[in-house]
């Protein structure tokens, strides 16, 4: 098995999940009500949980362990898509983020049900199982929101075509997509691209949302090969302040 | 010596189980680890006993807790080392809950908790 492409896939998904959770988690607190407070909580306890197992993996695999790899790795080694990486900003856009990321999740698991890799493929099905529930609640308040009030549609369709760019960087292909296809680790991701645009036309379409047309140039690429946001590096400071305040000799 | 060896042959599964009925949920205390269907093996092998088990959800933070509280009381029954595996072979899901436990927990959870894990 090639294991450089497998831990590659391995990082840029547990990376994703890492780091849309801690993003997700900023909800806490300040939902527009307390139902979305949870929901977005738990979602986010969820995606730290699968971040946590897909380091766990790594670290079968020869990687250090999953506290190391989530908070003392440096900027460039971390594969996230950009998308991840922006700010919560207003509801409309967290919630047409969540929509569009949980979709290509909720799509890539499923896929990877099949893997050859089956400590790969029993964690997703496992974790497809829970997925399922982030795009209940993704599908539900963009078909409520775009078909609300004027105000709300037209919010939801701006945050939909600032959006859309980066969404389309989850699926920056890999320099191992033909490894990882001939044995069978994972289908790839022009495939998963093509599938996601499937499900996610259909909703959009019931919510009187129109998918932004833009040029290939404009998708924001550069995630899965280290580079990121400006919005990276503070969002790590911030999340490994404490392990980073006394690395030395801290137990915990 | 051979008296400890013979009292190790003598235990069997089931008595691991017993013990494992000891072991709270952490998260729901009035239930065990037995009651909440999330062992999915008990095996023993010459001194040591092997459990496997399976999160409700795969970020459960009480993993750790449950390991340990496992361990300790599986140790009570006198095996050299209590070997606790984590793993996805067998997923749990509200069927592997035992009917009693499935009524006491109705009464304990909010509507919420239950949507986001069930």
């Amino acid at each position: 098995m090639n294991t450089l492409a497998l831990k590659d896939l391995l990082f840029k998904m547990a990376d994703d999940a890492l780091i849309i959770g801690h993003r997700n988690s900023e909800w806490t607190g300040i939902g527009p009500m307390l139902e979305e407070d949870l929901a977005f909580s738990s979602m986010s306890q969820d995606k730290i949980g699968h971040a946590q197992a897909l380091y766990n993996l790594l670290h079968d695999l020869g990687e250090a362990d999953a506290d190391t790899l989530a908070f003392k790795r440096e900027e460039k080694n971390f594969k996230c898509c950009q998308f991840v990486e922006l700010p919560i900003g207003e509801y409309d856009f967290s919630i047409v983020r969540q929509f569009l990321f949980d979709t290509a999740e909720l799509i890539r698991y499923d896929m990877l049900t099949q893997s050859s890799y089956q400590p790969l493929s029993l964690l997703a099905k496992k974790v497809k199982g829970e997925i399922k529930y982030h795009v209940m609640h993704g599908d539900t308040f963009v078909k409520q929101l775009g078909k609300g009030t004027e105000e709300s549609h037209a919010r939801m369709q701006s945050a939909l075509n600032y959006a859309w760019p980066y969404a389309l960087g989850i699926f920056e292909k890999s320099e191992y997509e033909t490894s990882l296809l001939s044995e069978n680790i994972f289908i790839g991701e022009e495939e998963l691209k093509k599938r996601w645009l499937e499900k996610i036309s259909l909703v959009l379409e019931s919510a009187n949302l129109i998918i932004p047309s833009i040029d290939d140039a404009k998708v924001v690429y550069g995630g899965r090969k280290g580079f990121h946001s400006e919005f990276l590096s503070p969002l790590l400071d911030e999340m490994c302040e404490v392990t980073r305040s006394d690395e030395a000799t801290a137990e915990w | 010596m051979v008296s400890k060896m013979v009292e190790l042959i003598n235990h069997t599964v089931e008595e691991i189980w017993s013990a494992l009925e000891n072991v709270k949920d952490p998260e729901i205390p009035v239930l065990t680890v037995v009651d909440m269907g999330i062992i999915t093996s008990v095996e023993i092998s010459g001194s040591i006993a092997i459990v496997t088990m399976t999160p409700t959800f795969v970020g459960c933070p009480a993993i750790g807790v449950m390991k340990k509280s496992i361990q300790e009381e599986v140790s009570k029954l006198g095996f050299e080392e209590v070997v606790v595996h984590v793993d996805f072979e067998t997923q749990w899901t509200s069927d592997r809950m035992k009917p009693e436990a499935k009524k006491q927990i109705g009464k304990i959870w909010t509507s919420s908790t239950v949507y986001n894990r069930w």
